[in-house]
């Protein structure tokens, strides 16, 4: 089939499968008149160990909720938290009250169970403790089982701080308003433009995405090949502040990528269906800082080769170089480029717009 | 971008998360216990293609597990995904010591397993096959003995096998395939040129072909296979072929050899077709059949250039060594290749 056009409400992974499967395709649908239409896909974080991709993930994925806490007198209170990347931020009515860091392996955690306590609401705890003298703790009760094990999961791994097994899979949502209002009006502004208002407002304000971090121990790289697919969107991680040899570990998972990925599925425009996002991290560290701050010391450096990208404060250097890598891997439409930090959030609405974007 | 999904689909995806809770212990079933559970809660009866589109689509999307290639992995159904990545494959190649240690060289101990997977017998071996299905691993017996005992079972994964062949290998080796051709045997030779090989395809290869590996002669980069008579449904030694994996050149070397050409050929067709299924797998993967300049062993020459060369009045001949520029005479090479049983004879070109 030369042309998919007009068949755009197909999931693309059947448009390019070819003639019969999207007749197939048709006929399943005409048996369910009531079919509805989905916005989904498949989010992949790849890249060496230790270059922050569960990190990012958290980060790119709050996880937010009205959370009962007990307070002394017996007393219980709502309040609205957050938690994004390693903080813990709990809300008043005056904005950020407090903000707990998480990951640093001074947090223990547990699981409590209080049956009857809250009247059968809100039975679900968690008791995160502090582990030092001052033995400070924060117990949350959760509206059901589900939330308080959602959120149970994620903070072990915070305070764990262990490195991801196997590969991670997890489902989240966005709706638009995890955009900030600003970013909310230009998709918005987008969309009218593109869709001509065809679609009711608010209708397609959501994106369901199935992600999947990949462990980055190369003992792992043995089980990668099975799940990489085309119709996803790539996160390709490398750490600004490792130089030269932190972009040069994207060639490995970009060339990865390139071997399994079909170059030739694309839609009607020739754009692939896969997107690649290349992610520095690690921004906010000091040997980036350090750099920008002193142009001289820069100067010192670019004295030894191999550190010449790694103490430059020159992103486009940096995003030049990794244009070469992708090209040189036969990778198709070049790819989106972001430096972020989890640690200061820097950048991380931004990436989160783009990824809603490309989806949309 | 909204895309519309059939209603069907998404029973089939509410049933997935449903049996996810409720087996939880072993998410993973067959696709004829799938849609009796559909039909049984939501009264829907759906037919097994229809169920197979279903999955996938939702596979793509990462609800589960589900892959109609090969065969024998298409009726089965990982309902949590996350179950097989971390729990099944995640466990075998854990990133810790004493798991290294455990899976040394590639090979693991039959009894080690229960290490690994933490659970009964059964689920041990439903995980095994599994991975031989989705060719991560496969069961080595011990072909000396025919031993039956199950400690001495091995389980290999051919991407964690040694770089090169070791002593051992390299001895029994030298007495199935010596260096010179033995008389009254003909040595037919392809190469298989790709734009690139990814590791985890020569491992895939080599577990499809373990069980017509000889003497257990196997390495990261290479196998001895013996022919398969499909007709006579028996086990040929006589015609073996050694494939050697060549990751710098990213090529494949194929050497067969036997008494008769026929049955050479036909065990080229097979490596050809499995190497063909196998690189199906990897979008990115292309490649081609070639032979080597007999001026330049490192000029490689696309079959399908030399048979239409061939096919030319010698005059109009424009075939050379990539490398010296040197003329080749395209029928030598055809003979090389087991296309042409003689050299004065084109009329005999095998077709594949």
């Amino acid at each position: 089939m030369e042309s998919t056009e007009g068949l755009e409400t197909i999931p693309i992974e059947i448009r390019n499968q070819g003639t019969k499967l999207i007749v197939q395709y048709i006929f399943d649908l005409c048996q369910s008149p009531n079919s509805k239409p989905l916005y989904r896909t498949k989010l992949m974080v790849v890249g060496y160990e230790n270059v922050g991709k569960t990190t990012l993930l958290d980060c790119l994925f709050p996880l937010s909720d009205y959370i009962l806490v007990p307070t002394s007198f017996a007393t219980n209170h709502l309040y609205f938290f957050r938690l994004e990347g390693k903080f813990l931020n709990r809300y008043g009515q005056g904005g950020l009250y407090k903000q707990y860091i998480l990951e640093n392996k001074e947090w223990s955690l547990t699981k409590k169970i209080r049956k009857k306590l809250f009247q059968g609401k809100n039975d679900y705890g968690i008791e995160i403790e502090k582990i030092d003298k001052w033995k400070e703790n924060i117990v949350l009760y959760f509206e059901n089982e589900e939330r308080r094990d959602k959120w149970f999961e994620r903070i072990s791994k915070l305070v764990l701080n262990e490195a991801t097994h196997g590969i991670e899979v997890s489902n989240h949502i966005w709706e638009s308003s995890t955009l900030n209002q600003l970013q909310y009006k230009n998709l918005k502004a987008k969309r009218n433009e593109e869709k001509k208002e065809k679609e009711k407002e608010g209708k397609d304000d959501y994106v369901e995405f199935s992600t999947w971090d990949f462990g980055g121990h190369n003992d792992y790289y043995n089980i990668h090949h099975y799940f990489l697919s085309n119709r996803s969107i790539f996160l390709v991680l490398y750490r600004v502040d490792q130089g030269i040899k932190g972009l040069e570990s994207l060639d490995f998972w970009l060339k990865s990528l390139s071997t399994h990925l079909n170059q030739n599925y694309c839609d009607e425009k020739g754009k692939p269906f896969y997107s690649i996002i290349i992610i520095g991290t690690f921004l906010d560290s000091a040997l980036v800082l350090d750099s920008k701050s002193n142009p001289r010391k820069r100067k010192i450096e670019e004295v030894d080769n191999d550190s010449i990208i790694n103490q430059s404060e020159d992103k486009n250097l940096r995003q030049s170089k990794i244009l070469e890598i992708y090209d040189k891997n036969g990778l198709k439409s070049p790819p989106f480029y972001f430096e972020v930090s989890c640690s200061t959030l820097e950048n991380i609405d931004e990436l989160r717009e783009i990824i809603f974007l490309i989806f949309h | 971008m909204g895309e519309n999904v059939p209603i069907g689909y998404l029973t089939i995806e509410k049933s997935i998360y449903e049996l996810r809770k409720l087996k939880q212990n072993h998410p993973i079933i067959e696709i004829q216990d799938l849609i009796n559970y559909v039909q049984s809660q939501y009264q829907s009866l759906f037919d097994i293609e229809f169920t197979k589109r279903a999955l996938r689509l939702l596979h793509e999307w990462g609800i589960c597990i589900y892959f109609d290639k090969p065969i024998e992995l298409s009726n089965i159904v990982v309902l949590d995904p996350q179950y097989f990545t971390k729990n099944i494959l995640g466990n075998l190649f854990k990133a810790n010591e004493s798991s290294r240690k455990m899976r040394l060289n590639g090979i693991i101990d039959y009894s080690q397993l229960n290490k690994i997977w933490n659970g009964p017998t059964h689920l041990i071996e439903i995980y095994l096959s599994l991975l031989q299905k989705f060719e991560v691993c496969f069961i080595l017996e011990d072909q000396q003995k025919g031993n039956e005992n199950e400690n001495e079972k091995k389980v290999v994964i051919p991407n964690l096998l040694s770089e090169d062949k070791t002593k051992i290998i390299e001895d029994k080796l030298e007495k199935k395939w010596p260096k010179t051709i033995p008389l009254e045997i003909i040595e037919i030779e392809r190469i298989f040129s790709f734009n690139q090989v990814p590791n985890e395809m020569v491992s895939r290869l080599l577990v499809r072909f373990h069980d017509k590996m000889v003497d257990n002669i196997i390495w990261r980069r290479g196998v001895l296979l013996k022919h398969f008579d499909k007709k006579n449904e028996n086990e040929n030694e006589n015609i073996l072929c050694l494939l050697e994996v060549k990751m710098d050149e990213n090529l494949f070397e194929i050497r067969i050899r036997g008494k008769e050409r026929n049955g050479c050929l036909e065990m080229m067709n097979y490596i050809y077709e499995e190497v063909k299924i196998v690189s199906g797998y990897y979008g990115g993967v292309k490649w081609k059949e070639c032979v080597r300049s007999p001026h330049f062993s490192k000029g490689l020459i696309d079959l399908d250039e030399v048979i239409e060369d061939c096919k030319l009045e010698l005059k109009d001949r424009k075939l050379i060594c990539p490398i010296t520029h040197f003329p080749i005479y395209g029928e030598e090479l055809l003979f090389k290749t087991g296309l042409i049983d003689s050299l004065d004879n084109q009329d005999s070109i095998g077709i594949f």
